[in-house]
């Protein structure tokens, strides 16, 4: 602080006219062409760009629901709408602006609750939900934590609006981008270690929207993985020798699967009931559609929740409810990890499912 | 908008082509005030009223000391009172209030104050001491009242330096825009060079090395082992100068394309030889700012030892308070008046002892770098426990019970980062950085700029913090 202080610079303003054209053209030319052969690399290993499903994206077309009022198809639940359900033509037949609410492996009721209270929401709702998640209505999951960093956002400044749109729009064009990944971590992992990979399964759209293609995973691990999870059950299967004997083991434990509280169930329905109710007093149409399983994860699913037990009382309170088993015409869409469409049967699947919607005489979509 | 934003790259082509292909200086200026406020509009459009109000008030204020010297001290005042209470209201509004509730609780009085609102400008610190300044300058007819409003507006908004610095004065700006700047590739070259530095020092050394650490082991300083502390402490030492330099270097750089020079703010921080060398490395345009306008106000050195120790710690304190409404910035102020102080002693007690050796530099310099990390503890811990917890743990007086997952390659690169720094500043500690760049090979140019657009792409983005002087 004592002495004086200096901030001229030997060069009037720090340039010294040497050449340095070379330097900036010649080094976005390399990074360019770097950066074309990594995407020209990934997407020959059958790669495929997607946007990365954050909050941020989900709070864009929360924002959209509401401003469309009572043009807006609002879609809640979790992964299997998100992946089962084909937008573009859901729209074609409906005549309204779908808008996925769908969070991946969360609960439908932190989303149906802020859809309740908001009285922007007039437009019409299809409700993905299963019977363990009515059961467990309160399993804090990262919907939860989506949904409140939506009501408690400030307003974004206008440059993280645009920001988030860039953002956007590159990750659906540039594998190196996807998923919020860092290239380095993308690019170490398709190209120096290829055989670990076979191309991204899942895509995410800008809608939110989403693809799998099973054909990208290996089977039948996959599914193994699936009605592991599924089951909630630690079985050993170190004497299984084949995918099916560790198949046989989980079937032949399913009988020990407890079944479902219904106490809890129908004190969780009536609450899930009120808010459908809020959002139907405002002229809304909300309909549920629990989406099809298949193979061992439905009968897991009858176990723990007998549809003459527990669907019933769902379809007893709520008439405008579909059974994405029970329906013939949904049921038998193949679905290879047992619980989610394949993005080849997503279409043909949403044009089944606005057929049996629309046969429900009292239904406007 | 940030520079480190896809829109700040949008904006920034747009303005650059826009600005040299109008064909008039006065167009060009005109172009580049509006694209001042677009740019400060894009956080909040509401805050550019501020900005105008704020050029507006202190212009007239200034044609008014010219008009009416006798009044020059009265008119002096109210600008400053203004000022000060713009910056008062919106920064410090909310901790005068709390502090006031909590000093009524203590007297037994229940007052709960009403919850406040009232959003933080960004950048009111930087452009406030920018117009104070002119001001002043003014008043001491140290420099004439500008002629031109075109040229005082473009001075408050010029958009390269308007929220975060370095903090220009008016006579090294704005006899740059009296004459036309030509189009020059090559230097426009060298600004888009410098704009790539100043970007990997904030996405890279601060953004994806030092400041991951930094926020783990200062968010959870009770989980930090004695490592992970001095790890924090490295990193967040790291992290502040990178981020805060790279701003500054995309500052400069921005404005260089445009034809402009700005001050520097930054010369090899940690390389200082003691705290009043220190305050000459480290941003050079606030402390030239608090040591012109505040600590000579007050008498400098002129007078007494006592006073001098007195006005050191005043103009340190305050210059703390600049940067946050926290008593932990207060602390932070204080405690590097108490080092100034301290040092002065020292030098006056030990004169015989100093000297210009390396024997005698590299203690005194490590030492320095050593006490200035220290001293960022209160300027980053969130409260005054976890200040005191980062202490202990820094001390082996702390036990955590979980330990933090700091990855071990991390920490290395944490420690490795910041011995480099630390080297390269006590090496290059009185080179002229822009010369040495300047000076380089065009093949090397072309092999750094290269080098470093490949590892901002490879591995930036996914983390997209804030600069952390925009918060002053």
């Amino acid at each position: 602080m004592t002495a004086p202080l200096s901030t001229s610079n030997s060069s009037a303003d720090f340039f010294d006219d040497k050449p340095w054209t070379l330097a900036i053209i010649g080094s976005l030319f390399i990074v360019t062409v770097a950066v074309l052969f990594f995407e020209y690399n990934l997407r020959s290993r059958h790669w495929t760009p997607t946007v990365s499903d954050s909050p941020e994206l989900w709070a864009q077309e929360r924002d959209r629901a509401s401003a469309l009022g009572k043009e807006a198809l609002i879609l809640i639940g979790g992964s299997r709408i998100q992946l089962g359900v084909d937008l573009d033509v859901l729209e074609k037949h409906a005549g309204k602006k779908p808008v996925q609410l769908a969070i991946d492996g969360s609960n439908f009721y932190p989303v149906l609750k802020n859809l309740a209270e908001d009285p922007h929401i007039t437009g019409d709702v299809i409700l993905d939900l299963n019977e363990f998640l009515i059961q467990n209505l309160y399993l804090h999951d990262k919907g939860w934590d989506w949904v409140a960093a939506y009501e408690q956002r400030q307003q974004q400044p206008l440059y993280q609006q645009v920001d988030q749109r860039i953002h956007n729009a590159l990750t659906s064009t540039m594998i190196t981008k996807m998923e919020g990944a860092k290239p380095s971590k993308v690019i170490n992992d398709l190209v120096f270690h290829p055989k670990k990979n076979t191309g991204n399964y899942l895509i995410t759209h800008g809608n939110r929207s989403r693809d799998a293609d099973y054909s990208k995973v290996k089977m039948p691990d996959f599914y193994i993985s699936r009605v592991i999870r599924h089951s909630l059950l630690n079985l050993s299967t170190e004497a299984a020798t084949t995918y099916q004997q560790v198949l046989d083991i989980y079937e032949a434990a399913i009988p020990q699967i407890q079944q479902g509280d219904q106490t809890a169930f129908e004190e969780n329905l009536l609450k899930m009931l009120a808010l459908i109710k809020m959002i139907e007093q405002r002229g809304s149409q909300v309909i549920i559609v629990r989406m099809p399983t298949s193979k061992l994860v439905w009968k897991i699913d009858q176990q723990r929740f007998p549809a003459e037990l527990f669907w019933q009382k769902i379809i007893s309170q709520h008439p405008t409810s579909i059974h994405g088993v029970l329906e013939p015409s949904l049921g038998s869409f193949d679905l290879p990890d047992g619980s989610h469409l394949d993005q080849k049967d997503k279409a043909a699947f949403t044009e089944q499912l606005y057929q049996v919607i629309a046969k429900h005489g009292n239904t406007r979509i | 908008m940030p520079f480190n934003t896809y829109t700040f790259i949008i904006f920034f082509s747009t303005v650059l082509v826009g600005y040299y292909s109008l064909p008039s200086w006065t167009l060009r200026k005109i172009f580049l005030c509006i694209s001042g406020y677009l740019f400060y509009a894009a956080w909040n459009p509401l805050f550019v009223t501020l900005l105008i109000f704020s050029t507006l008030f202190d212009w007239s204020i200034a044609k008014q000391m010219v008009k009416r010297p006798a009044q020059k001290k009265i008119l002096l005042i109210l600008s400053i009172v203004i000022s000060l209470s713009l910056l008062g209201v919106f920064k410090y509004g909310e901790l005068l209030l709390t502090t006031f509730t909590d000093f009524a609780a203590g007297l037994g009085w229940e007052y709960q104050a009403p919850a406040w609102k009232i959003i933080l400008p960004v950048g009111i610190s930087f452009y406030t001491f920018q117009t104070m300044s002119y001001i002043i300058d003014v008043y001491r007819n140290k420099v004439p009242a500008a002629k031109s409003f075109l040229d005082y507006a473009l001075y408050v908004s010029f958009f390269p330096q308007l929220v975060a610095g370095p903090i220009v004065r008016s006579d090294e700006f704005l006899p740059q825009c009296e004459t036309l700047k030509p189009f020059n590739l090559e230097k426009i070259s060298f600004g888009l060079c410098l704009l790539v530095i100043g970007l990997f020092m904030k996405i890279i050394l601060s953004d994806a090395i030092m400041a991951p650490v930094a926020d783990l082991v200062f968010n959870t300083p009770a989980n930090a082992s004695t490592w992970q502390a001095w790890c924090g402490v490295l990193a967040f030492s790291g992290q502040i100068f990178f981020d805060f330099c790279g701003y500054t270097l995309c500052a400069i750089a921005a404005a260089i394309t445009l034809g402009f020079k700005l001050p520097e703010n930054f010369r090899a921080p940690y390389a200082a030889l003691g705290f009043a060398d220190f305050w000459q490395r480290w941003h050079i345009s606030l402390s030239r700012w608090l040591r012109d306008y505040l600590y000579i106000s007050l008498g400098g050195n002129r007078i007494s030892p006592s006073q001098t120790a007195i006005n050191l710690m005043i103009t340190m304190m305050l210059g703390g308070l600049w940067h946050g409404a926290s008593w932990l910035f207060l602390l932070w102020g204080g405690i590097h008046g108490t080092l100034l102080i301290a040092e002065r002693l020292c030098k006056h007690l030990f004169k015989s002892l100093y000297r210009n050796s390396p024997i005698f530099n590299i203690p005194l310099c490590l030492l320095t770098t050593l006490l200035i990390c220290l001293t960022w503890i209160p300027f980053r811990a969130s409260s005054l426990s976890d200040m005191v917890i980062i202490i202990q743990s820094l001390i082996g007086l702390h036990t955590p019970s979980t330990s933090l997952d700091i990855e071990t390659l991390i920490a290395e690169l944490v420690f490795v980062t910041f011995a480099a720094l630390f080297a390269w500043h006590f090496f290059r500690r009185d080179r002229d950085y822009f010369q040495l760049l300047n000076e380089l090979p065009a093949n090397v140019k072309l092999l750094l700029i290269t080098t470093l657009l490949l590892i901002i792409y490879l591995f930036g983005g996914g983390d997209d913090r804030a600069f952390i002087y925009f918060q002053f």
